[in-house]
């Protein structure tokens, strides 16, 4: 988006800076692959193609009540990259950053692997992703993040949309975004008893919405009270 | 079947059947009255999703969900504040102007000031007007099925520009209006699953403030002030109080009494895909939060975030969505031309038949022109819809809105009203981004406007009575006098 063309509708004044909300990651490829275990255990490699190859990147993930994530690793060629907290919750970030500097470029791509494990039947699993948005795949309007789900028994993905592969226990789909979180069914893990709220400031958006749905909820009586009455002249 | 497949089925469906109804109502949309206005006939609940279906456009299905993805709540109050425009068209539009069995609003310029200038300056102004919001709806079509349909943009922009204007082509207001019903059953109905299930995913209004809030707590309070929202709910709600192809609604209702129902079964039509469309923007943040463009909220939305069916009928009323205010816009440019312009400057003794023979060569004419603009895919969808509706507040809603109300408005204060319009908001917006004073180009526009409007009039010749006897006739207490 143009500066000139949000200037052209007299957009600037109103967008501010939303139209970019965040920064341009170098990568537009990625692979995701989430295997599930029966009893509810997750392991996720992600692969980032990046061009060039920074020498620190943020991470950023959305947590999800009584599924913490751990052992988080960052390794680009086998060299593993050092993780320093950086933000805490609910979207919690991380910088990783090479431990030589600059980073070599082999090519190789930037991996994090993760584990977590999802203590209910249906389950959100947090997806760890760069803080940014990533570059366009070339003829396309967005990134190309492809995103492989393997249930080791049963299980499916409720959200995002993964079609189910020839392997009855594989979901799959091509996105143009990291998505935050993938809410996964597992009919085999324990259903532990768990807090299932993020703990936080909503920002008032519970009575903010609340108050915008009355307003339309008492327009339209009144409207219809005051202009719907049958009068002399209504031909 | 594949979810290409699957979508390209599910519009070819939609195509079909709104070919249908263009075909089923061809023979009477060859009569003017049939073509412009769909014979007089529709009731409260059809004229409603026909008021509806024109107003909410691609620039709320696609645009207002990608402007609640990077802005939040706040814009959400524009829907409840536009209603305000409804209002005033309820109180000073609707009844004055159903007394006037016109076709188009250029036919109450000619009507009410008893001048051939202004509604040939009407039908001209309508027509620049309608092709930027055209291409509005053109760019969200693009964008969709780029995504959706695996298409490269430009043939995605040139299918869009076909299929609307087939079947406005084909049925005129009838097509219209009962594709507008078909519009809203689609929305409500895809909107009813999708929320619940969105809703349920992302934690619900309490897992949605906590996630926002943490992002950038604009996004739960107040992005845009008070000031901008009501600026831009009047600019686009005063806008479709004069707005032609709502007048061309109005017109095509069976009385004032439906008129006014009409509205407010818009009303409801609205608030449901209000609530919608702030839930798809505000759970997208929260789900996806890097997109690359706002405007792929719905197509990401659809594609890949809600379930198979449920997503394909989001996706579907979303093409029903740009496909139908396209039409409802070309059909208006439709008329400008064949009725206005043509059937009454150019040619004044045409025939019925050969008029809506002009109007159907309009609509393939002027199908194409937005299609150039859609190309350059300027800015955000809904920054172009306001844009459009900054342009058409600023010319039309004095002459019309006040002129309906103020018997002492002449030919030529509405001409001096509508030029110094259009002229001050296109002037001024060059001036942007940083207005001056903060001062919008729709309320500078506006303004000058009214000035010149009632200073113009002062100085002319009044109308003759016997025009004015049908807007301001003798027991009518709502009108002012000289």
């Amino acid at each position: 988006m143009t500066a000139a063309g949000l200037s052209w509708t007299g957009g600037s004044g109103l967008a501010q800076t939303g139209a970019a909300p965040t920064e341009t990651v170098p990568s537009h490829r990625a692979e995701i692959e989430a295997v599930v275990a029966h009893d509810g255990r997750a392991t996720v490699h992600e692969r980032f193609t990046l061009d060039p190859m920074p020498s620190t990147i943020e991470l950023e993930w959305l947590v999800a009540p009584c599924v913490p994530l751990e052992e988080l690793t960052v390794t680009v060629d086998d060299t593993a990259w050092v993780v320093e907290a950086a933000d805490g919750g609910p979207w919690m970030r991380v910088r990783a950053m090479s431990p030589i500097a600059p980073p070599t470029p082999t090519g190789a791509p930037l991996v994090i692997v993760y584990r977590a494990r999802l203590g209910q039947r249906t389950a959100t699993l947090p997806v760890v992703m760069p803080r940014g948005t990533l570059t366009r795949e070339p003829g396309t309007r967005g990134a190309a993040i492809d995103l492989r789900v393997t249930f080791e028994s049963d299980g499916r993905v409720r959200l995002p949309q993964l079609a189910a592969a020839s392997n009855p226990h594989e979901w799959r789909a091509r996105l143009l975004a990291v998505p935050s979180m993938l809410r996964l069914e597992v009919p085999d893990a324990s259903d532990a008893a768990c807090g299932t709220a993020l703990s936080g400031s909503t920002g008032g958006l519970e009575w903010r919405v609340s108050t915008f749905v009355a307003t339309m909820a008492v327009w339209i009586p009144l409207y219809f009270w005051r202009f719907g009455r049958r009068v002399g002249t209504d031909a | 079947m594949s979810q290409v497949a699957a979508f390209w089925t599910a519009v070819g469906s939609y195509m079909a059947v709104a070919c249908g109804i263009g075909l089923w109502h061809f023979r009477r949309a060859s009569r003017e009255e049939g073509f412009h206005v769909a014979g007089r006939s529709l009731g409260p609940v059809v004229g409603g999703a026909t008021l509806m279906a024109n107003q909410v456009s691609a620039g709320a299905t696609i645009g207002i969900v990608g402007f609640h993805y990077y802005s939040g709540l706040s814009y959400a109050w524009t829907w409840p504040l536009v209603w305000v425009g409804w209002v005033v068209c309820a109180l000073l539009v609707a009844p004055k102007i159903r007394r006037h069995a016109g076709f188009t609003l250029p036919d109450y310029f000619e009507a009410r000031y008893d001048s051939r200038a202004a509604r040939g300056l009407s039908a001209v102004f309508v027509l620049l007007a309608y092709t930027v919001m055209l291409s509005a709806q053109y760019q969200a079509g693009g964008l969709l099925l780029t995504l959706v349909g695996g298409l490269d943009y430009t043939r995605a922009v040139v299918l869009v520009a076909a299929m609307t204007t087939v079947y406005t082509f084909l049925g005129g207001m009838y097509s219209n209006a009962y594709v507008g019903v078909l519009k809203a059953a689609l929305l409500l109905g895809g909107y009813a699953m999708a929320v619940p299930f969105l809703w349920s995913h992302v934690g619900g209004l309490h897992g949605l403030g906590v996630a926002l809030t943490a992002l950038d707590p604009r996004l739960t309070a107040n992005w845009f002030g008070w000031r901008q929202l009501i600026s831009i709910s009047l600019a686009l709600g005063l806008g479709l109080a004069a707005a032609p192809y709502e007048i061309a609604a109005i017109y095509s209702m069976q009385s004032r009494r439906a008129t006014r129902l009409a509205i407010g079964w818009s009303f409801v039509f609205q608030a449901c895909i209000g609530v919608g469309v702030l839930v798809f923007g505000l759970s997208m943040r929260v789900l996806v939060p890097h997109l690359p463009e706002p405007d792929l909220g719905t197509p990401m939305l659809g594609t890949s975030i809600l379930p198979f069916g449920i997503g394909l009928l989001v996706l579907l009323a979303a093409v029903v969505t740009f496909t139908r205010t396209g039409g409802a816009i070309l059909l208006t440019v439709a008329s400008a031309v064949s009725h206005d312009l043509y059937g009454t400057l150019v040619a004044p003794g045409a025939t019925d038949r050969a008029k809506v023979l002009v109007g159907r060569g309009a609509v393939l004419l002027f199908s194409a022109i937005p299609v150039a603009l859609a190309f350059r895919q300027l800015t955000l969808v809904n920054f172009i819809v306001i844009f459009a509706g900054k342009l058409i507040v600023s010319f039309l809603f004095v002459p019309v809105v006040v002129g309906l109300n103020w018997k002492r408005a002449t030919g030529a204060g509405a001409i001096a009203s509508m030029l110094g319009g259009l002229g001050t908001c296109v002037g001024w917006s060059l001036l942007g981004p940083a207005y001056p004073a903060g001062i919008d180009p729709w309320e500078i526009a506006t303004t000058v406007s009214l000035v010149l409007f009632v200073a113009v009039s002062r100085r002319t010749a009044p109308v003759r009575q016997e025009r004015l006897d049908v807007f301001f006739p003798a027991d009518d207490m709502l009108s002012t006098g000289s």
